[in-house]
């Protein structure tokens, strides 16, 4: 998505879309939502990122009146309609298997939230008209839905769930029906309509980390019903708070590190911090929730690090000693595992460098600012 | 090659046509000829003229069509508001009351027509509820109520409203929940997503489940004669009379040809309805 869109003061100032307040969720003995805040504002796209079971769905259930919470509130915009049913919180959803009504014409499906409005006709036309065209679907408007394609069906649903201008548009899944390429260019279809629609809020559902990078101005990590990570896609990627952040997001390297006693600490810089991992020093970022001393975790994302051949005597610095275990062509890259000690190093560089072979001796080095430090949970 | 690396294909293929040829096509063809043969050893369409000029028949035509019609507008309704009841209304038991449809569609005919005297007949509940409610004076309205036109549209929607709940019951159990909640979040009360989705969708199944019914109470002889029903004259029970009581051949199968005629004439109209419903 665009990048930029909202900064953080003006989320203040602007009073949430959509405002979830301590919300949770209990089926039988399963918690499936536990006390989740969270607030979306206006042209705002918010992406629940998590594995399966980790309650983004619930949640997005629960925001659109399908899910009843058994505590919390939900507000959208000022009101409260946690108690509301679904036809009455006016929310644009869009859903994995684009649940288009089989039985009506594209025009039709798209004009079914009007007609439920009782709009008048010449509005409906003209609206309908509208989206139609805006979703790339105006020539296919006296088809019926079993006559279009995936990607068209999914547009039909978009520009449905459109029609009815709601203050925000919730899309469970919408791409994963979708074969690949044609999910990047839906993706760029729904960064390209929300421009043109600058004032809707999304809410975005995906288990996939790429689709949660490229359309997410801001994304919330659930897992186990919890949030365990809520920030801008750099932001998670760059500094992940938690280990579960930083194994779900990227596939970084987690070394077991021990930091040093800060008094013995020459640099007095407060975001960086001094780790010991394998009796060598390193210096990294620290992630705002790492712990000030003893165990943590030192994150390391594939494409940060470098090859470098060892050289016998140098000082401590950003750099971890090991043997390379193997070495992979992915075609646009390569994967080289080393194994430094007892921990196991994936390093990511281009397909251009020459492939090492199995057995040699290596030196993976960093730079201290792409190095972070994190809590061991 | 085909034939030669198979030369029982032939045979095989020409089983079916034979046995179909033997139990079906054989009696048919000489309740065709029957139906036409004329008393001097010729063939024309006397019998017909004179069976379709007669008031018996046109009688026999106008109840079979009213009984049918009417049972089945009422197997339609009674059928679809229970099989929503049964998938939408979570009640302890909807899955078991499902599996009982299917059950009840297992009986023979003739057992459920017997039961149904118990039910509608002299000693039935229905008409000691009926006396019982009504006082004894009543008894002769509840006799010609029962065993007249309502009586036997009555029995006839008790034994006939599951076919119309089996299809739908299999319809309901594929409708894509996830549009009903589409449905429901563009604004539409739940009223108006059962009769803006759930129902449009459900016209396959209506159209299957009406037409079987239609057919099946168009023809329907076993309850008319197990419940005794002596006022109300079928095409069915004509055919009846016309072979088993006047020894009419001829008449019967005049009868008969007119009846699987329109039986025929509804099976298309209910395939061709079934080809304009987009799914």
């Amino acid at each position: 998505m665009t990048p930029g869109p909202r900064q953080p003061s003006g989320r203040d100032r602007v009073p949430p879309q959509i405002g979830v307040h301590a919300l949770s969720v209990r089926y039988g003995d399963h918690l499936a939502l536990d006390r989740v805040d969270l607030s979306v504002t206006a042209g705002e796209v918010v992406v629940l990122l998590g594995a399966s079971g980790s309650g983004k769905t619930t949640l997005l259930r629960a925001i659109a009146g399908f899910t009843v919470p058994t505590v919390g509130r939900i507000h959208l915009g000022s009101t409260d309609v946690t108690a509301a049913p679904p036809h009455a919180r006016g929310l644009g959803l869009v859903v994995q298997n684009y649940a288009l009504f089989p039985h009506l014409r594209v025009a039709d499906n798209v004009a079914f939230g009007l007609h439920a409005r009782k709009r008048p006709r010449a509005q409906i036309e003209r609206t309908v008209a509208r989206f139609l065209e805006m979703t790339g679907m105006a020539a296919h408007a006296q088809r019926y839905p079993h006559e279009l394609s995936g990607g068209q069906q999914q547009r039909v649903a978009i520009a449905r769930a459109l029609a009815i201008e709601p203050p925000a548009l919730l899309l469970d899944e919408p791409l994963s029906a979708l074969d690949p390429p044609l999910r990047a260019g839906m993706l760029e279809e729904l960064q390209r309509l929300h421009s043109q629609l600058p004032q809707t809020a999304i809410v975005y559902v995906t288990h996939d980390q790429t689709e949660a990078i490229s359309i997410g101005h801001r994304i919330v990590l659930l897992n186990g019903g919890r949030i365990v990570a809520d920030g801008t896609p750099r932001n998670l990627h760059d500094t992940p708070p938690n280990r579960y952040t930083a194994e779900f997001f990227g596939q970084a390297n987690l070394l077991p590190a021990r930091i040093v006693d800060r008094s013995l600490e020459a640099d007095t810089d407060p975001v960086r911090i001094a780790v010991r991992i394998a009796d060598r020093t390193i210096w990294a970022r620290r992630s705002a929730d790492a712990p000030a001393s003893g165990a943590a975790l030192l994150c390391l994302r594939p494409h940060d690090l470098q090859l470098e051949v060892p050289v016998e005597g140098t000082p401590d610095g950003n750099h971890l000693d090991g043997i390379v275990r193997s070495a992979q062509w992915l075609g646009a890259s390569q994967r080289v595992v080393v194994e430094a000690g007892s921990s196991t190093i994936r390093v990511d560089r281009p397909a251009s460098e020459p492939l090492p072979a199995p057995g040699t001796r290596v030196r993976v080095s960093f730079p201290a600012e792409r190095a972070v430090v994190l809590a061991d949970r | 090659m085909e034939l030669a690396r198979r030369p029982w294909r032939p045979l095989v293929v020409s089983v079916p046509f034979v046995v179909l040829g033997i139990i079906f096509l054989y009696p048919f063809a000489l309740l065709t000829v029957e139906a036409f043969a004329r008393p001097d050893g010729g063939y024309g369409l006397g019998t017909f003229a004179a069976i379709l000029a007669g008031h018996a028949f046109h009688g026999a035509l106008f109840a079979t069509l009213r009984i049918a019609l009417t049972a089945t507008a009422a197997c339609l309704g009674l059928g679809s508001a229970l099989a929503l009841l049964i998938r939408f209304a979570a009640f302890p038991g909807a899955r078991a009351l499902g599996r009982l449809v299917d059950v009840y569609l297992a009986f023979p005919s003739f057992l459920v027509a017997l039961s149904l005297t118990f039910l509608y007949g002299n000693s039935g509940v229905v008409h000691t509820l009926w006396t019982s409610a009504l006082g004894g004076s009543a008894a002769a309205a509840s006799r010609s109520f029962l065993y007249g036109f309502w009586g036997v549209v009555l029995a006839e929607v008790t034994y006939y409203t599951p076919f119309v709940m089996r299809p739908v019951l299999a319809a309901l159990d594929v409708i894509d929940r996830s549009q009903l909640e589409v449905a429901s979040s563009l604004g539409e009360r739940p009223w108006g997503v059962l009769r803006r989705v759930v129902i449009p969708e459900l016209v396959p199944a209506l159209i299957a489940g009406g037409s079987l019914c239609l057919l099946l109470t168009m023809n329907e002889f076993g309850i008319i004669l197990v419940m005794g029903v002596k006022d109300v004259i079928t095409l069915p029970m004509m055919i009846y009379g016309k072979a088993i009581d006047e020894f009419d051949y001829p008449a019967a199968s005049a009868v008969a040809i007119c009846n699987v005629a329109l039986s025929l004439g509804l099976y298309f109209t209910y395939r061709q309805a079934l080809e304009r419903v987009p799914r």
